[in-house]
């Protein structure tokens, strides 16, 4: 019975740890592929500078954003030296529909040609961000 | 509502709730979902009486065995969350003692797979949950939240 029971939370665990590892393939083929496509028009209007960017989803709703994501995105910004521009996620849902966005807070972080690089659903740390940025550094 | 949360509290109570269904589950204890159920629901309607987060507050904390991560935040959402993972520990019980094993053990594999989303990946269903309700206007809040 124990013996068992043992078995089938193995299988378990690798059935989830085979879910997540297709999670991440997809998500890093999705962020390939939305590079590969033109910037939204609205991205163009409201990123002028040619440097990485991110651009931060949110609602006015979102307690953990405020308290949470903001204030990290706050480090982020002042240590990598990177624009970041809140987006309402319900106000611009196409934009919101277009990078896959299914929760607040979320980043995606540009690089300066407009193209995702990550993107981040949740909570995102500074330290995440900026390894995210080094690791798409030319 | 803005208040402190320690975010440490919130970690220790996810990964107590994994370890003890993962227990129930290989020692196939039915009671001990139902302790884990009653301990998260009696948590969410008095915050100050949940027992994992005792443990943590006067055992744990103060022996500097874990160390506290308090930041700005709000309680609410996570009561939420605990709430709803009350009920289904609640309902795979009643699922466990009414002879549907395979129901009972299933809901509770959903508890661990939520919580160790929550406290592996920082992706909490139920808060996510919560505002997708306080979007609509459906806020669930309890008054023993406004001072947890």
């Amino acid at each position: 019975m124990l013996y068992e029971r043992i078995v089938i939370l193995v299988a378990a665990g690798i059935i989830a740890w085979i879910a997540y590892a297709v999670w991440r393939a997809y998500a890093a083929r999705r962020v390939a592929r939305l590079a590969e496509a033109a910037a939204p028009a609205s991205v163009r209007e409201l990123i002028v500078d040619a440097a990485p960017a991110v651009l931060y989803f949110t609602t006015s709703t979102c307690a953990q954003c405020r308290f949470q994501q903001k204030p990290a995105l706050d480090r982020f910004a002042e240590q990598a030296r990177v624009a970041v521009y809140a987006v309402d996620a319900v106000a611009q849902e196409e934009l919101a529909r277009f990078y896959g966005i299914m929760t607040v807070p979320s980043t995606v972080l540009l690089n300066a040609r407009l193209q995702p690089v990550a993107i981040n659903h949740g909570l995102a740390s500074a330290d995440r961000l900026t390894q995210q940025l080094r690791a798409a550094a030319p | 509502m803005s208040t402190q949360v320690d975010h440490t509290a919130l970690r220790f109570n996810q990964a107590v709730i994994i370890a003890l269904l993962l227990a129930a589950f290989l020692l196939d204890w039915t009671w001990l979902v139902a302790l884990t159920a009653a301990v998260m629901l009696i948590g969410t309607i008095w915050p100050a009486a949940s027992l994992f987060k005792l443990i943590y507050a006067r055992l744990l904390k103060p022996s500097g065995l874990l160390r506290p991560d308090v930041i700005q935040d709000d309680p609410a959402p996570h009561l939420f969350a605990q709430g709803l993972g009350g009920l289904v520990l609640l309902a795979a019980t009643a699922a466990l003692i009414a002879g549907a094993p395979l129901a009972g053990w299933t809901l509770a594999g959903i508890v661990v797979v939520l919580a160790a989303v929550n406290l592996f990946l920082r992706f909490c269903l139920g808060c996510f949950i919560y505002y997708q309700l306080a979007r609509r206007g459906i806020r669930l809040d309890l008054p023993a939240w406004r001072t947890a």
